[in-house]
C-alpha cells in the first residue's frame, strides 16, 4: 500500500485520512529525521504569524507592565476607599495579574529570545549580537529599577507594617520577577522589526 | 546583486553560509556590517576576491561601470 503514498506530502496523507500510523511507517521509510518528521507532520506557521507584527508585539508589551502597574495601583487605591469599591478594586488587580501572566506567556512563545528554531546553537553572529545587546539593555533597566524598588518596598514593610504593607511590598517583588524573567524578550520584541518571509526558491 | 545574478533566494544563500536568512537582507541592504569571518565566507562562496563583494563606498551601478569603461576606453 506504501507505494501509492510515494507521491504525496504528510499533509496530502492526513487529508487523505490515513492512520497516524500509517504516515508514521511511510515517514520513516522515506528516511526523514526526527525534526523532520515533527516539522511535517505539524508544519509550523509563516514567520509573521509565530513573531507577530512589530505593533503587536509593542502593544503586548505594554500590556504586560501596565497590567503589573494597574495591579499595583488597583491596591493600592483599594486602601483608601470603601468595602465595595475596595472589592472591585481587588477583582481588577486579580484581572490584571492574569492578563499580565498571559502577555508574559504570549511574549515568551512567539519572540525571537525563545522561538525554536533560534535557539543558541543556531544562532547566527547578527542573532547573537540581537541578543546580547537585548540582555545588556535588560540588565540596565533592571538595576534602575531595583535601586528604586529596594528602598520602596523596604519602606512599605517597615512603614506599613501588617498585610497592606506586605501585599504593596509583594506586588513590588512580582514586578521584578517579572522584570527579571521578561525584560529581555521583551527588549527583542520591542525592537525587532517586522519579520520578512523567505521568498520563494527562484526556479 | 550577485544573489540574484546567481539565481538564489535568501534563503538557500543563508543555508549555504549557515546563517539565518534574515541576516541575508540585513546584509543587502548594509544595515549589518559581517565580521570578517562571516565575509570571507561569503567572498569564498561567490568565489570572489573580498572587495569585490563588499566596499566601504556604494557600488556603482554595473551599466555605468560597463557602458562608462567603454566609452572612456
Amino acid at each position: 500500500m506504501t507505494e501509492h503514498f510515494e507521491n504525496l506530502s504528510v499533509a496530502e496523507l492526513k487529508q487523505k485520512g490515513v492512520p497516524p500510523k500509517q504516515i508514521l511507517a511511510e515517514m520513516k521509510r522515506r528516511g526523514m529525521s526526527n525534526r523532520e518528521m515533527i516539522e511535517a507532520w505539524s508544519p509550523r506557521p509563516p514567520l509573521s504569524n509565530r513573531v507577530g507584527s512589530r505593533t503587536l508585539r509593542r502593544r503586548v508589551v505594554i500590556a504586560m507592565y501596565g497590567s503589573w502597574l494597574l495591579a499595583m495601583l488597583s491596591v493600592a487605591l483599594g486602601d483608601a476607599q470603601g468595602q465595595a469599591m475596595a472589592s472591585l478594586l481587588g477583582v481588577l488587580a486579580i484581572v490584571s495579574i492574569v492578563a499580565m501572566s498571559l502577555s508574559a506567556v504570549w511574549l515568551g512563545r512567539r519572540t525571537y529570545v525563545n522561538s525554536p528554531q533560534l535557539a543558541d546553537r543556531e544562532l547566527d553572529e547578527r542573532l547573537v549580537q540581537v541578543k546580547n545587546h537585548a540582555y545588556r539593555t535588560a540588565f540596565k533597566i533592571f538595576v534602575g529599577f531595583i535601586v528604586v524598588a529596594w528602598p520602596v518596598s523596604l519602606l512599605l514593610l517597615f512603614d506599613q507594617p501588617g498585610s497592606h504593607g506586605f501585599t504593596r511590598a509583594f506586588l513590588i517583588f512580582a514586578g521584578v520577577g517579572l522584570l527579571a524573567t521578561t525584560l529581555p524578550t521583551a527588549v527583542v520584541a520591542w525592537r525587532e522589526p517586522d519579520p520578512a518571509e523567505p521568498e520563494p526558491i527562484p526556479v | 546583486m550577485l544573489r540574484a545574478e546567481r539565481g538564489l533566494s535568501r534563503q538557500q544563500l543563508a543555508e549555504a553560509l549557515g546563517i539565518n536568512y534574515q541576516t541575508v537582507g540585513y546584509l543587502e541592504r548594509g544595515d549589518y556590517n559581517p565580521s570578517l569571518e562571516l565575509a570571507f565566507r561569503i567572498a569564498e562562496y561567490f568565489a570572489l576576491p573580498l572587495e569585490a563583494v563588499f566596499s566601504r563606498q556604494p557600488f556603482a551601478p554595473m551599466s555605468s561601470q560597463l557602458y562608462g569603461k567603454e566609452e572612456s576606453a
